[in-house]
């Protein structure tokens, strides 16, 4: 309740106890004038005029008729009747009754009567007695107007007494009215005195509640809480802090903060921080949350807090809130967890690191083993050495799959080649995936199938060997888990868009649904008949997926088991703006033969490697030299000219890349030949520092021979001007590896004798023949096949030759046929 | 006190007229009161009346102009004089007007029996020759109706009444 309510009440209480005390006091003077007369009772006056009037009457017949002999009985009436009127006359009333028109008329009479009579009557007896008779006979008169008078004076009196008792019960009826309405102010007041009242025990209660509440709060409160004033003093301190600190509560209260928890070296920071914020009202540590400090026992130690402080205010003083945690343990628990996973962390890199080294020491013996087994002419071997060879062959592959997995996962996510985007040849690349597992469909008695269902995937922009990889190991699963059954590659564009969806199916063994969330997880190999025939490292699914979510597609699985799986890979592939690099064209299928002129140097200190290196060279027609060190290759550069140079990075002495760079250096024409790295070292890393060298291309341990001849085809093919012919000499090396070594000689033999016929046949022509020119286009085709370059040439010649220069074309021709 | 000046009183009153002449008395009293002297009623006239202790009054009433001032014998010294015993004062005046007066309103202070008015004495045409006065303005009970209806003027005589 307001202090203006309560003005309000008071005033209003007054006013009504004001106007009560005036009514009473009306009331009480209406009484009083009730109770003390202020006149005679006029009735009984006015009866008694009457009365007097008919006693004097009496009195005056009894005179007359000689009963009163001296007169002094008629005297005595008339004095009562003088007395009577005189009593009338000088009351209060008489000025009220004296207005009436009534009765002024009778009082006229009365008052006419007394003047002529009275001085009869004082007059002596004689004339008294003579005048007797007149005197009754005037009473006689006056009595009727006696009794009119009396008759107005009763009304009047009766007026005035129902004014008087009509006035006094209006007075009661607005006392009545207003004690009943101050009654009702008081109720109502009484009402709300009570529930002001009821409310502020209400809210006592509430407190008293709140106030408990709080104090079982405080006391039970884990943290230590502090109360603090602005001048340090602590006001509370709980439980908490008792056990925290060492000080008792009963030590605490009244205390200095600074000095007695605080530690010494604190303090000073602490007193300047508190002076700044009564100053400045500046706040730092106040309201800003968790903060760890140091904190002082009251044995001296000092430990690390962690403290909040909130400002707060009591009965309108400014307090510091203050809750504290000893941190002691949770900071040791800390500690030793960043330990951990800093060793963690350790073990982790340490992996790393062995596995980068390991793949490196065990990609130089299986370059050794795979290279050997490549150069090996196994057609001389017979059928259970060739099984053998066989063997050593797959499982060295299979060695080599095994370390390229472990080196992938490892690298993925650092493996910028892989994930890098270049323009290929989309419907090309599944084409070379799938002819180069065909050969293994084929071994567990599978069809393989490609099937373009989009016409537009000829060129298109993406991570290449990413996908390349994906295509692999999806399609080596695949065939891997079916035996005698079918496995189908689709590739289609959808909705014309960016994304290319490729689905890999297959007729195997599918995969148990409880197993299906499992397939993508890393070292995960399902526990099958067939998985345990199937060695693997369980990566190629875990690699597959992360490489399809780092080009920013999708990978999913749908399998019944017993009829087979689906893998649906959709990955964006735009189709690409601009012609594809030449490199990617190349497959092993088309790749040429270089020029048998070209010369290679080959550096390694590895003798295996590098003997395998220049056998491979040597096989793709290069005439090779060798250099075991850096030295000793910058010695040979130095003197000799080379058309390109396989460059081994780890070396003792000087590596690759500062053998390049020295080369690069030396004063010679041929200073800037194509350089090859060739580095057992898979880390995408090491890939980065090498071709940041001046190295045009990198090949890795193991080096296969049709890298070698990509690789050939793609550096020389820059430099050489003769790239047709050395194409069709090329030509004749493919015709023999395709169709084999017999069937060339066969089909040479044939072109020969055809050659022979025309050549007899163009020995007898004047002219040139439409036919003659038909036979030379015929021919100089097969010669193209055939990789007889010269002929070709000649047959060409002979194909577009005018007709007149025929003659001296002749001369030429045969002149020079003979020669070849 | 009053007892030798009584004495002497009637000593006087004796010696001056023995039979009182009828005309010249004032006021009888009769009923429970002590034996007079050589009759069965107390009779007064005015000079006897004077004799008794004499008590004035100076009052306001309804029935007068100004304040006035009452000579008499008090009500207390008058009943004490006639030895009444009763407790009613049966008071009749010359036109029979009755009243009964409480014998515990003769006290000394109270009513008195007035024989002059401002020192003169009344005419029956002044509501005389004897009123009786209560001293209206000392007490305010006086001024009541009641009080009022006591205040009998014209007196003319008085009845003792014992009731039991």
């Amino acid at each position: 309740m307001g202090r203006i309510s309560i003005i309000l009440f008071v005033c209003l209480l007054g006013v009504g106890v004001t106007f009560i005390t005036y009514l009473g006091r009306t009331v009480v003077s209406d009484l009083d004038a009730l109770s003390t007369a202020r006149h005679d009772d006029i009735n009984w006056n006015m009866s008694q005029l009457e009365i007097e009037t008919l006693n004097l009457n009496s009195a005056a017949h009894n005179a007359v008729h000689g009963h009163d002999s001296d007169l002094s009985v008629f005297r005595k009436r008339y004095d009562i009747y003088y007395s009577r009127v005189r009593t009338l006359t000088q009351s209060a009333f008489y000025n009220v009754i004296s207005k009436e028109p009534d009765a002024q008329v009778g009082l006229a009479a009365i008052a006419g009567f007394m003047d002529e009579v009275t001085p009869i009557v004082d007059g002596p007896d004689a004339g008294l007695r003579a005048a007797l008779p007149d005197v009754q006979r005037r009473v006689e008169d006056l009595r009727p107007q006696v009794r009119d008078l009396s008759l107005a004076g009763i009304q009047v009196f009766a007026k005035e007494d129902a004014m008087r008792r009509a006035a006094l019960s209006q007075t009661l009826v607005k006392l009545a009215a207003s004690i009943f309405g101050l009654i009702l102010f008081l109720l109502f007041a009484l009402a709300t005195l009570l529930k002001v009242h009821r409310r502020r025990q209400q809210a006592a209660h509430e407190n008293l509640v709140m106030r408990s509440r709080f104090e079982v709060t405080l006391a039970s409160s884990l943290d230590a809480v502090l109360v603090v004033d602005t001048n340090g003093r602590i006001m509370d301190f709980n439980g908490a802090a008792e056990t925290v600190f060492g000080y008792s509560r009963a030590e605490a209260l009244g205390g200095d903060m600074a000095d007695m928890i605080v530690p010494q070296h604190m303090r000073e920071m602490h007193r300047k921080g508190m002076a700044r914020f009564l100053e400045t009202g500046k706040r730092k540590i106040v309201g800003a949350g968790r903060v760890r400090l140091d904190g002082l026992r009251k044995s001296g130690e000092v430990f690390p807090v962690e403290l909040s402080i909130s400002l707060s205010e009591v009965n309108g003083e400014r307090v510091f809130v203050s809750f504290l945690r000893d941190i002691t343990r949770e900071l040791e628990t800390e500690a030793q967890v960043r330990a951990a996973r800093d060793k963690a962390q350790e073990g982790e890199k340490a992996k790393s690191d062995l596995l980068t080294v390991m793949s490196h020491e065990m990609r130089t013996p299986l370059n050794g083993i795979l290279g050997s087994l490549a150069l090996l002419d196994k057609e001389r071997f017979d059928d259970r050495q060739k099984r053998l060879l066989n063997s050593i062959s797959v499982s060295g592959e299979l060695l080599l799959s095994h370390v390229n997995d472990v080196l992938d996962l490892s690298s993925l996510e650092k493996d910028a080649p892989r994930r890098e985007k270049v323009n290929f040849d989309l419907a090309g690349l599944l084409q070379q995936v799938t002819e180069s597992l065909m050969a293994n469909a084929e071994a567990r008695g599978n069809r393989l199938l490609l099937t373009r269902l989009s016409d537009d995937l000829k060129t298109v922009t993406g991570a290449k060997r990413a996908l390349q990889q994906c295509l692999v190991n999806l399609l080596g699963n695949a065939i891997k888990f079916t035996a005698d059954g079918r496995v189908s590659v689709e590739a289609e564009r959808l909705n014309g868009g960016d994304l290319v969806e490729i689905r890999v199916s297959d007729t195997g063994v599918g995969i148990a649904p409880e197993n299906m969330d499992r397939i993508f997880d890393e070292f995960v190999t399902i526990d099958t008949a067939y998985a345990r025939q199937n060695t693997g490292t369980g990566l190629g699914l875990a690699i597959t997926k992360r490489l399809v979510e780092g080009m920013g597609g999708t990978l999913e699985a749908e399998s019944l088991l017993g009829e087979g799986s689906l893998f649906t890979l959709r990955v964006p592939l735009p189709v690409a703006q601009v012609e594809p690099h030449l490199g990617t064209h190349v497959s092993s299928k088309t790749a040429d033969s270089q020029s048998y002129a070209h010369r290679a140097l080959v550096v390694d200190d590895n003798d295996i490697n590098r003997m395998i290196l220049r056998e491979m060279l040597l096989g793709a027609g290069l005439r090779v030299e060798e250099a075991a060190d850096g030295f000793e290759a910058i010695k040979h550069i130095s003197q000799e000219r080379f058309d390109i140079v396989f460059l081994d990075i780890s070396m003792p002495g000087i590596d690759g890349i500062e053998t390049l760079h020295r080369i690069r250096q030396l004063p010679v024409d041929w200073r800037n030949l194509p350089a090859i790295a060739v580095t057992a070292h898979a880390a995408p890393k090491d890939h980065n520092a090498i071709m940041q060298a001046s190295f045009l291309d990198l090949l890795v341990k193991p080096v296969h021979p049709r890298e070698i001849e990509a690789k050939l085809a793609s550096v020389l093919a820059q430099d050489t001007g003769t790239t047709s012919v050395s194409r069709l000499e090329t030509a004749g090396a493919n015709f023999r590896a395709q169709f084999g070594e017999a069937e060339y000689r066969k089909a040479l033999t044939t072109f020969e004798t055809e050659l022979n016929e025309l050549h007899h046949e163009l020995a007898g022509l004047a002219a040139l023949t439409d036919e003659a020119r038909s036979k030379a286009h015929k021919l100089s085709g097969s010669a193209a096949i055939l990789g007889q370059s010269a002929t070709h040439a000649r047959l060409q010649t002979i194909e577009h030759c005018e007709t007149e220069a025929w003659d001296e074309l002749k001369e030429h021709l045969f002149e020079t046929s003979g020669k070849a | 006190m009053f007892a030798p000046l009584r004495s002497a009183a009637l000593v006087l009153s004796l010696s001056l007229a023995a039979p009182v002449l009828a005309d010249d008395i004032v006021l009888t009293v009769t009923g429970a009161v002590s034996q007079p002297e050589g009759g069965d009623a107390w009779t007064f006239d005015m000079a006897e009346l004077r004799q008794l202790p004499a008590s004035s009054i100076e009052t306001t009433t309804i029935w007068t102009t100004g304040s006035q001032t009452f000579e008499g014998v008090s009500l207390a010294d008058l009943l004490a004089h006639v030895g009444a015993t009763g407790s009613t004062i049966r008071a009749v005046a010359l036109n029979d007007y009755a009243v009964s007066i409480p014998v515990t309103d003769a006290v000394a202070g109270g009513p008195i029996v007035a024989y002059t008015q401002n020192g003169a004495e009344m005419s029956i045409r002044d509501k005389g020759p004897l009123w009786v006065i209560y001293p209206f303005d000392d007490k305010q009970i006086y001024k009541s109706e009641e009080y009022y209806s006591r205040s009998i003027w014209q007196l003319d005589r008085i009845e003792i009444i014992k009731e039991e």
